[in-house]
C-alpha cells in the first residue's frame, strides 16, 4: 500500500509518497494528487519517493501521466529521492524529459 | 528429477494480490541468500508480470493467476500464467514503451523490466488461451558476489 501527504508551501507542492508503488497502490494514489495539483494550482510541484520501499513500472507510469497532467494546468513537476533501484526502472523508459527532471532535482 | 524444491501460488486477478504474489516469491527465494537488490529484482519482475496478467490477460474479467517458483541448484525459475485473452504479437508486446493503455497511465516497460532484472525472459501466448511468462534468475553464492563486484 502507498501513502500521499502534501505540504503547500510559496506556491510549492511537495508530494510525499512512502510505501509500495504498484499498478494497485498508483491507481488509488493517483487521483488524489491530480486533485490537489488542480486545486492549489502550484508554479512546481515537487514528487517525494524517498520513503518509497518498492516500485514497479507502474511507478513510472505515475510520474509521466503525473508529468503531462502538470504540463496542462501549467505546473513544472519535479521528482526527487529516487532509489538506484528504482532510477533503473526509470532509465528502461528511455524518456529523456524524465532524466531532465531528475538532474534538476537539486535546483529545489 | 533435478529439482530441489519449488511452490504454487493461484490467486484471483485482483490488484491487491500484487503485493502477496511478489512477497511470497520473494519470500521463497529467501532460502538462495540473496542480495537485497537481488531479492528487489525478483520481486519487480514478478510484480510486472502479475499485473500483465491482471491489466491484460484478465481486462474486463477476473480469472486465476498461477504461479510456480521451482529452485534447481543456485537459480530459480518463476513462471507465472493466465488462462486470459492471450497476446496476438508476443514480439511487439515485448517492445518497450508498447502500451495497449489509453489513459496514459502505464508505461508500457514491463516486460523490458522483467528482461533486464532477471537472466532469462520466456513468453509463450495463444490468443484466447492465456500467455505465460517464465524467468529465470540465478543468485550466485556470497563469496562469488564479493569477488565478481
Amino acid at each position: 500500500m502507498a501513502n500521499v501527504e502534501f505540504e503547500m508551501k510559496n506556491s510549492q507542492l511537495k508530494i510525499y509518497i512512502s510505501g509500495e508503488i504498484d499498478h494497485h497502490s498508483a491507481f488509488s494514489i493517483k487521483d488524489v494528487i491530480d486533485a490537489q495539483i488542480l486545486s492549489r494550482s502550484p508554479q512546481i510541484a515537487v514528487m517525494n519517493f524517498e520513503k518509497v520501499t518498492f516500485m514497479d513500472s507502474s511507478g513510472i507510469g505515475l510520474i509521466l501521466a503525473r508529468y503531462k497532467f502538470c504540463q496542462q494546468c501549467g505546473t513544472s513537476l519535479y521528482v526527487q529521492g529516487l532509489s538506484s533501484q528504482t532510477q533503473r526502472v526509470l532509465s528502461l523508459a528511455g524518456i529523456k524529459t524524465i532524466r531532465e527532471i531528475t538532474s534538476q532535482e537539486s535546483k529545489i | 528429477m533435478k529439482s530441489q524444491n519449488f511452490m504454487k501460488l493461484n490467486f484471483p486477478s485482483k490488484s491487491v494480490n500484487e503485493g502477496f504474489a511478489r512477497s511470497a516469491v520473494a519470500a521463497f527465494c529467501a532460502q538462495l541468500d540473496p542480495t537485497v537488490e537481488q531479492i528487489n529484482d525478483i520481486k519487480t519482475a514478478v510484480s510486472e508480470a502479475v499485473t500483465n496478467c491482471i491489466v491484460h490477460g484478465y481486462r474486463d474479467t477476473f480469472g486465476i493467476i498461477y504461479i510456480t517458483a521451482t529452485i534447481t541448484d543456485s537459480t530459480v525459475t518463476v513462471k507465472i500464467a493466465d488462462r486470459g485473452v492471450g497476446i496476438e504479437d508476443v514480439g511487439r508486446a515485448m517492445q518497450p514503451l508498447f502500451t495497449t493503455d489509453p489513459n496514459g497511465e502505464r508505461a508500457g516497460i514491463g516486460f523490458a523490466v522483467m528482461q533486464s532484472f532477471m537472466d532469462s525472459v520466456k513468453v509463450r501466448s495463444t490468443p484466447g488461451r492465456g500467455t505465460r511468462v517464465v524467468m529465470t534468475k540465478k543468485i550466485k553464492p556470497r563469496e562469488q558476489n564479493v569477488v565478481t563486484a
